[in-house]
């Protein structure tokens, strides 16, 4: 994966995801997001939790210069734009 | 109405039914620096060379600068909105622009989009504004002309459908002149003109268009037009997209001229990015790719073979000299690209000679096999006996007392036909007029009429032709050629008009 900022903060090297929501999260959540993250990228991760109310709802996770955007911002960016496009 | 209504209703509920299944994956970076229309953006790993990019507030930029820890971007738009830290997405496509007959008549921007205020263009269609020229198994050799409407070019300087000419020349030498006139010449032909203007001043480009509007010209043009207001970087893609609405008619079989209005100021804009992206600076400060630049984007003109639709696109580049020094960078660049060029100058502007095409330096390397047979059959007569009046011209400069008659009459046909070669602004001839009047001239009709006369004379004589035997000019129109009878015609009604002219 490109752009990937390792540390060694755990006994391993550990990926950093910023993960941004609308609400904040609860440890149990981290805990959780961690776990399903670390499935999918084999790898361990550290989760930098932040909020921001202006995403609406869903997520943001950013690793590295990879963005994953399941905001309800986003959906609702993509139906403006689809819609805009039909009034063409 | 209502069926449009009932569509727009179904579309509407099937976007909202599939609301909610996008999660989008991009490639992102954060901007670190912003300023002069540029912008260095962090991360963006796997963004491509020339890929469009999203800024916040809907602007675009566009990757030029592919670095090892950034990415050196020009911003397509107000730079002032973008601020540090913002987030640049990468979007994995080139930037394109809307084509079509849509666009005909219509005035717009490098990105397509209108300048006039007739409203959204409804076109389908879109293609990327850079794109590798058709390669030779695509083309063919350029077999069709250019009707330029101006005699001293159709005559000396023939352009063919799919050949690209360099017009070049002082300022106010007559450039764009030659360019507007060859688009209001096309009137009610098949050719469809593209003028971009590029780093002009917005007061000039309004009145190209409100020409080109009272002549009716815009019925057959697109304007693409970035303004010395806008930006570099708009500028800098002024002409590739201009080139890209006329490969759109190329290929569906049609022919296109498009005219670059110049690219002298195109090449500042390019000059300017590439200082500002820091790319190393050459020869005067020029970055090392100005001439890829400049070929890349002529290279497109085509001339397509039969199976392929046979359709061409003809470029006009203008540059711009200073101090009519043509051996300046760019121009010399431009003239080793493109097929020939024409050449004014401002000495013979002001000694009224209009167009100021200095016929020495001009050339047309490709144009001559697509002359009309017509003008061929003129036009060689024409280049000899001008070309035999300067070398006398020059010899009897010392002193021209005691001359033999055939010289005398020689340096007399020559004083003519400069005379007829003078053409007003705004003023296309049909091919029909300009071989009657060169046929004239060459075979010695017009030796007796006063230097001074010969342009009054000229208009007298297409009046004449006009009103008394206007099937002379339209056979000529139709068969391209002068066949024997017509030539006899001919030579009949110019003795006729001689007799009934005062001269």
């Amino acid at each position: 994966m490109p752009h990937v900022s390792f540390s060694k903060d755990y006994a391993q090297t550990a990926l950093h995801i910023e993960v941004v929501t609308a609400l904040a999260l609860d440890n149990g959540d981290k805990e959780w997001l961690s776990s399903q993250f670390e499935e999918i990228v084999g790898h361990k991760v550290i989760i930098e939790a932040k909020v921001d109310p202006s995403i609406i709802g869903g997520f943001k996770a950013k690793i590295g210069d990879m963005l994953i955007d399941a905001s309800i911002r986003n959906r609702l960016e993509t139906l403006r734009k689809s819609l805009a496009e039909l009034g063409k | 109405m209502a069926t449009l209504g009932k569509d727009i209703v179904s579309a509407i509920k099937r976007q909202i039914e599939a609301f909610g299944a996008a999660v989008t994956v991009a490639n992102v970076g954060t901007v670190v620096e912003v300023g002069d229309g540029i912008a260095r953006v962090h991360g963006l790993s796997t963004v491509g060379y020339n890929e469009l990019l999203q800024f916040p507030q809907n602007i675009m930029g566009l990757a030029l600068n592919l670095e090892e820890d950034n990415v050196g971007a020009v911003i397509l738009g107000d730079c002032s909105q973008i601020k540090e830290g913002d987030e640049v997405r990468s979007t994995g496509r080139a930037i394109e622009v809307p084509v079509g007959d849509a666009l005909i008549g219509r005035i717009v921007d490098p990105l397509g989009r209108p300048r006039d205020d007739k409203g959204l263009i409804e076109t389908e269609r879109t293609r990327p504004v850079e794109r590798v020229a058709p390669n030779v198994v695509l083309r063919k050799p350029v077999d069709t002309p250019v009707h330029s409407g101006i005699k001293a070019i159709d005559s000396m300087i023939p352009i063919g459908r799919g050949q690209r000419e360099l017009i070049i020349g002082d300022r106010s030498t007559g450039k764009s002149a030659i360019a507007i006139d060859i688009i209001i010449a096309q009137k009610g032909g098949d050719l469809i003109c593209i003028y971009v203007a590029i780093g002009q001043k917005t007061s000039k480009v309004a009145q190209v268009i409100a020409t080109l509007e009272d002549y009716g010209a815009m019925e057959h043009t697109i304007v693409v037009a970035a303004d010395a207001s806008d930006s570099a970087p708009l500028q800098y893609i002024a002409p590739y997209a201009g080139c890209a609405i006329g490969e759109e008619f190329m290929e569906q079989g049609k022919d296109a001229l498009v005219v670059y209005d110049d690219l002298y100021k195109h090449a500042l804009a390019y000059r300017q990015l590439s200082l500002l992206l820091r790319r190393p600076p050459g020869r005067e400060a020029y970055p090392g790719d100005i001439f890829y630049l400049h070929s890349r984007l002529l290279e497109r003109a085509a001339k397509l073979a039969p199976e392929y639709g046979g359709g061409s696109l003809t470029a006009l580049p203008i540059v711009e000299t200073q101090a009519g020094d043509i051996s300046a960078y760019i121009p010399t660049n431009v003239i080793s690209i493109t097929d020939g060029q024409i050449y004014l100058e401002r000495g013979l502007f002001d000694t009224g000679i209009r167009p100021a095409i200095n016929v020495g330096l001009s050339v047309s390397r490709v144009g001559g096999s697509a002359q009309n047979k017509a003008m061929r059959q003129v036009a060689s007569k024409l280049r000899l006996e001008l070309a035999q009046f300067r070398e006398l011209q020059a010899f009897t400069q010392f002193g021209a007392a005691d001359l033999d008659k055939a010289t005398r009459e020689r340096l007399e046909r020559g004083r003519r036909i400069i005379e007829v070669l003078k053409q007003p602004q705004y003023f296309p001839m049909s091919l029909g007029k300009e071989v009657m009047i060169l046929y004239a001239v060459t075979s010695g009709y017009l030796d007796h009429v006063p230097v001074d006369k010969v342009i009054a004379c000229e208009e007298n004589f297409h009046r004449f032709m006009q009103t008394n035997h206007p099937e002379l000019e339209q056979r000529i129109n139709e068969d391209k050629e002068i066949k024997p009878e017509i030539e006899e015609a001919l030579k009949a009604t110019i003795m006729e008009f001689k007799q009934g002219s005062t001269y």
